[in-house]
């Protein structure tokens, strides 16, 4: 019983590390904080005073226009990518984060889907035809990127569910 | 249709093509730019000459291919090869653009702007705003033209006149795909 006992405890020693990462606190010593994960955060409902429990230290924080903005590192899976989770009035009020759900499997798992087109800022227009292709569903709130020659949605965006796409934001 | 047809039809064709010469001047174009390296065999297999456009030189998203008119695809070398470095740019960014992020220690978020999505890029000291692709687009097509002017100086027949002689940068040579 005891060998049972000895490798349930080795185990969740295991899953705890792989889950955290370690961060330098004020006074220098090392504290471990909770991997960036989607699935943490309740657009809407979770306060941003539970941030830095829920998905760990962001990598940058901006204010801007009346938002704080929260870049997460999304660690090997993208590692030229960041999560961002806007705060406003202390609550989060949108997400953006890299995932690679099939735009198929989008597309047959949600009804009510708005098509449209992602704008590329700051891109010579005169050598570009077309953009990101952006897929968005008011009704749970949810929203997916996507390039027109790929398989698979590249970032995932979420905000309250029913509330439209068209009055999140800036 | 019978063998000794086909053969005769495919000579026929094959002799119009080679005399064509908007196609000429458009094959010097991509020649200029890319140097006998696998972006030029990639361009060529995206290519398309069209009329009637009021652009000159673009690469469609939705298609992958980059569309030339008709005037650019018959003008002189350098012509060619000036319009189609950005358009080319464009193309390759789609299979680099990962590469290309990391390259340049840039980190790219995206925000939520009322109804549509924007990017901004997150620096190590700024954010930035011009995106990590027009930036992609500005120096590759840059590499692209100097290949040609590095060329002109062996051969005079051959290569992109006017372009100042600057610094090549190999990560960019690397990432298009071109010979060193």
């Amino acid at each position: 019983m005891w060998k049972w006992a000895l490798c349930l405890g080795i185990v969740s020693m295991m899953s705890m590390a792989s889950y955290g990462r370690a961060v330098k606190n004020k006074r220098g010593s090392k504290v471990e904080t909770p991997e960036f994960r989607a699935e943490s955060i309740v657009p809407g409902e979770t306060p941003e005073s539970k941030l830095l429990v829920l998905v760990g230290q962001p990598m940058r924080v901006l204010r801007e226009r009346g938002r704080v903005l929260y870049f997460y590192d999304v660690g090997l899976r993208g590692a030229s990518m960041t999560a961002t989770v806007s705060v406003r009035k202390g609550v989060v009020e949108w997400m953006t984060y890299f995932c690679d759900e099939p735009v198929k499997e989008v597309l047959s798992k949600y009804e009510g889907v708005k098509e449209g087109t992602v704008a590329l800022s700051g891109v010579d227009k005169r050598s570009l035809r077309g953009g990101l292709r952006q897929l968005t569903v008011d009704e749970v709130g949810r929203g997916f990127v996507y390039s027109p020659r790929a398989e698979k949605v590249r970032v995932c965006l979420r905000w309250p569910t029913g509330k439209p796409f068209s009055e999140v934001g800036f | 249709m019978s063998k000794g047809w086909l053969v005769v039809w495919i000579g026929f064709t094959g002799t119009f093509a080679a005399v064509s010469p908007a196609r000429a001047n458009l094959n010097a174009g991509i020649e200029a730019l890319t140097m006998g390296s696998a972006l030029g065999s990639e361009v060529r297999d995206r290519i398309e000459v069209v009329t009637g456009t009021t652009s000159d030189c673009v690469y469609d998203m939705e298609s992958g291919r980059i569309t030339v008119s008709e005037t650019i695809a018959a003008s002189e070398t350098e012509v060619v090869a000036r319009c189609l470095a950005p358009a080319v740019a464009q193309m390759k960014y789609e299979s680099i653009e990962d590469q290309w992020l990391e390259h340049s220690g840039v980190r790219q978020a995206w925000v939520l702007d009322r109804g549509s999505v924007r990017t901004k890029e997150l620096s190590n000291k700024v954010v930035t705003e011009p995106t990590a692709r027009a930036t992609w687009v500005v120096l590759a097509s840059r590499e692209m033209l100097l290949q040609g002017t590095k060329e002109k100086k062996g051969d005079p027949s051959r290569g992109i006149a006017s372009i100042p002689i600057a610094k090549s940068d190999s990560k960019i040579r690397e990432l298009l795909g071109l010979v060193n």
